[in-house]
């Protein structure tokens, strides 16, 4: 059975009497142990989408299945990682990493020691105590990404996480959380990162979605088969790569 | 807010004001200034609102002008900012009320006993509680301009006037029109105390009707001139400052955080749609355009003037008025001076011995009446902020609400309360109250409205609710917005304070014991020249070391721990 299931999903927003159509017929189903790109130009509804499967914002028309049950609130099973990183600013790495098992009434020590493990693994080993404002913006993201993996999920939800960070960064996080998401040891199985940089999508995911601009419709559905780990000087992979640039254009 | 203080300021503005205080009381006695009577007949209303109505309109047109040049003066001159800022913070910080009977002395002297010199007082009163938000909203306009905007039309070789019409003044329009709101508000509030002064001498206008048939009994008059006011408030919100709100949104260049619309007003469409008020407006854009471009011309002729042989005039022209300024400075310094030697030659009056109990006395008022708002102002701010729709339907409201002058219920208060044991001292906290909360509550909607969306969504996929959402996210979200509220609502508290202690009622005086009792006890009973200096001066030396001392070290540290970075 599939993990998300995705059929007719409409978003329409009223402003004013007018209506404004952002998703149309959305239908697709992400596997288990599955990583998956939504790609399309601004305005194809991609984030909405994603807010939606997160159970921050409701469906107009259609169903949104996580395990077979209808998503309609934030559900323990999926965490998010947001392009803005939405640290709490008065909140240490800790305690903004803590923060999802905290709410879960998690007692203190066994908070600390997950969240622990979860700050080492993405290599801020030492910056527990810091401030937000006194990282650089990939340690950010990074805090982000522990505060994600500590609740265990198994679907992570990524709004283009890596586009407010600096192409170096961006590159070695990129590899970093390919690294976490096949690492066995670690909750996540499924991935549906949402993302304008197709490199990025071609070098990262098992699928990717190529969405249409306003309203958003789902116009490809690729599976991408070049092996792992992948190398964006390959022929193959610029090959792929100028496919999906057409799709999308 | 930034750190504005300046000693030197600070001195010199304390003599300015000890010699305004001394001049304005030397020789004076209340009964001697001009008196005009007040009718209670209802027929007469509608006259009334709208003598109160053009006594606010001069007010403000005053305080427009001087908030836009001083502002914008302020905000381009890195020199003038150093002296200016710190000007108009000890004036945001002074009680006005405790001046206004020296204004009004200083005015009826200057008009020779006419009651001209009492409007002019009023209008000056209803002035000094508009102009400073609006001064302060527009220089933080213009240092926040972003700096490549400015590069870029110097770069297009757009400059001066110019450079003013097309960039400082459009992107001065959202906080000046936020400020007018919350200025016309301040000023229906001391509109009350601008017409009925101290113990008898009246202005006509609504608020003295109100305060006039409320000291007579005749309670249903008062209603009708309360309600009148309501009526002017609510229209004016509804007519001008709902769609020039809505208009001010194109000024904005930065969208806010929050992402939430601003309300929007049925009156704007109607606006736009009248044909008459648009050829008005075109006609409008017309003159004002035709006469800065005469102001173009004008300043680059001026230009050319100091580039040429005649700018040797020019140069001699700006030394002799600094001469005349700095000689006008040293005058007003002597003779402050000299009124502050007549306050300490002589033995104090026994009465000063009691001005610390007022303080402390007053200050339980204030603190009684500020927990009160926080307690329900924090609670409604975070419902409103984060639920839209109720946002817009409930904000005109409360801004309607919040413009209705609690100085004008006051003489309801005390006609109810009077006669009860320690009426006086709840009615007094009520008065303290409906000054306060209003501040509070925006700012701290203001606060919850700039969570950035993300942040929120963020709590709420991790699945924070109740308590902990409350402690982890709203409250220290809120901290900031929360304390420059408290700064404001205690600065409309003191001033406050000085009408709610002591009140004229059927011919006699109620009053509850307190700083503001002092004051005005002295100023209209006793006369005492040393009592009014002292408690004036107590009274703001408390208000000065505690915003800085207290409050602005709070705000700094809740700066840096507690803001949302870029």
């Amino acid at each position: 059975m599939a993990l998300l299931d995705i059929t007719g999903v409409y978003k329409t927003y009223t402003d004013n009497n007018r209506s404004i159509t952002v998703l149309e017929d959305i239908s697709f189903s992400v596997e288990p142990g599955e990583f998956v790109c939504l790609v399309g130009p601004s305005g194809s509804g991609k984030s909405t989408l994603l807010r939606m499967i997160a159970g921050l914002d409701q469906a107009t028309r259609g169903s949104i299945l996580y395990g077979g049950r209808p998503v309609t609130e934030a559900t323990d099973h999926i965490a998010v990682v947001f392009q803005s990183f939405a640290l709490l600013p008065w909140l240490t790495v800790s305690g903004n990493v803590e923060l999802g098992l905290e709410a879960r009434g998690v007692p203190k020590q066994e908070r600390q020691r997950r969240a622990n493990r979860f700050i080492d693994k993405v290599g801020l080993d030492g910056f527990e105590e810091a401030y937000p404002r006194e990282l650089s913006g990939g340690m950010k993201q990074r805090v982000g990404i522990a505060r994600a993996l500590t609740v265990e999920p198994e679907l992570l939800l990524m709004d283009e996480p890596f586009s407010a960070l600096d192409a170096l960064t961006a590159q070695n996080l990129r590899e970093e959380v390919l690294t976490l998401w096949r690492d066995e040891t670690l909750p996540v199985d499924s991935v549906v990162m949402v993302t304008h940089g197709i490199e990025e999508a071609v070098l990262m995911a098992d699928r990717i979605l190529v969405m249409s601009a306003r309203p958003g419709r789902i116009k490809a559905d690729v599976p991408v088969d070049l092996p792992r780990p992948r190398n964006p000087k390959d022929e193959a992979f610029s090959r792929f790569t100028d496919r999906i640039y057409s799709l999308v254009l | 807010m930034r750190r504005t203080h300046s000693w030197a300021v600070s001195a010199v503005f304390a003599l300015i004001l000890t010699a305004f205080l001394y001049s304005a009381y030397r020789g004076h006695a209340i009964a001697e200034a001009a008196s005009a009577s007040v009718s209670v007949d209802p027929a007469v209303l509608p006259y009334y609102a709208f003598r109160s109505f053009l006594r606010m309109l001069a007010a403000y047109l005053l305080s427009l002008t001087f908030a836009l040049v001083y502002g914008t003066a302020a905000g381009l001159s890195k020199r003038l900012e150093r002296v200016l800022l710190p000007i108009l913070d000890i004036l945001q910080s002074v009680p006005i009320l405790g001046f206004f009977p020296a204004a009004v002395y200083f005015f009826v002297t200057l008009f020779q006993g006419r009651t001209a010199g009492v409007e002019m007082a009023s209008v000056f009163l209803i002035f000094t509680s508009q102009a400073w938000n609006m001064a302060f909203g527009v220089y933080e306009s213009v240092t926040t301009v972003p700096r490549f905007l400015g590069e870029a039309l110097e770069a297009y070789g757009v400059r001066g006037w110019l450079k003013y019409l097309r960039l400082y003044l459009p992107a001065s329009i959202p906080k000046l029109v936020y400020n007018s709101v919350v200025s016309w508000a301040n000023g229906w509030y001391f509109l009350s105390p601008a017409e009925v002064i101290g113990t008898g001498l009246l202005l006509p206008g609504l608020g003295s009707f109100a305060s006039a048939a409320a000291q007579q009994g005749l309670l249903g008059r008062t209603m009708a001139a309360i309600g009148t006011l309501v009526a002017v408030v609510v229209a004016m919100n509804v007519f001008i400052w709902r769609p020039l709100s809505q208009w001010a949104g194109r000024f904005r260049y930065e969208f806010s955080p929050g992402g939430g619309r601003e309300p929007e007003s049925f009156a704007y469409e109607l606006w736009r749609g009248s044909r008459a008020f648009n050829s008005i407006r075109r006609l409008f854009t017309r003159v004002f355009d035709r006469m800065f471009i005469a102001l173009l011309s004008l300043g680059t002729a001026a230009r050319r003037l100091r580039q040429g042989k005649s700018g040797r005039g020019l140069t001699a022209l700006r030394w002799v008025a600094n001469v005349l300024l700095l000689a006008t400075a040293v005058y007003v310094a002597v003779v402050g001076a000299r009124s502050l030697v007549t306050v300490f030659a002589h033995p104090l009056p026994a009465e000063s011995a009691r001005i610390p109990l007022g303080l402390l006395a007053s200050s339980l008022r204030l603190t009684a009446a500020f927990l009160i708002s926080a307690a329900w102002t924090i609670p409604a701010a975070v419902a409103l902020g984060h639920n839209d729709r109720l946002y817009q339907l409930v904000t005109p409201v409360l801004e309607t609400l919040a413009a209705v002058p609690a100085t004008a219920l006051f003489p309801v208060i005390v006609f109810f309360l009077a006669t009860r044991p320690g009426g006086m001292n709840l009615a007094s906290i009520l008065l303290l109250l409906t000054g306060m909360q209003w501040y509070l509550l925006f700012n701290a909607i203001a606060g919850v409205r700039a969570i950035p969306r993300d942040l929120r969504e963020a709590a709420r996929s991790f699945g924070l609710h109740g308590w902990l959402y409350w402690k982890r996210v709203v409250l220290p979200a809120i901290v900031p917005s929360v304390i420059t509220g408290s700064i404001t609502a205690l600065g409309g508290g003191w001033n406050a304070l000085i009408v709610s202690e002591y009140v004229a009622y059927k011919g006699s005086v109620l009053s509850a014991f307190g700083i503001g009792y002092l004051l005005d006890r002295a100023v209209y009973e006793s006369q005492n020249f040393q009592m009014i200096w002292l408690s004036l001066a107590a009274m703001v030396l408390v208000i000065f070391l505690l915003n800085r001392f207290f409050w602005r070290r709070l705000y700094d540290r809740a700066v840096i721990h507690f803001r949302f970075d870029e």
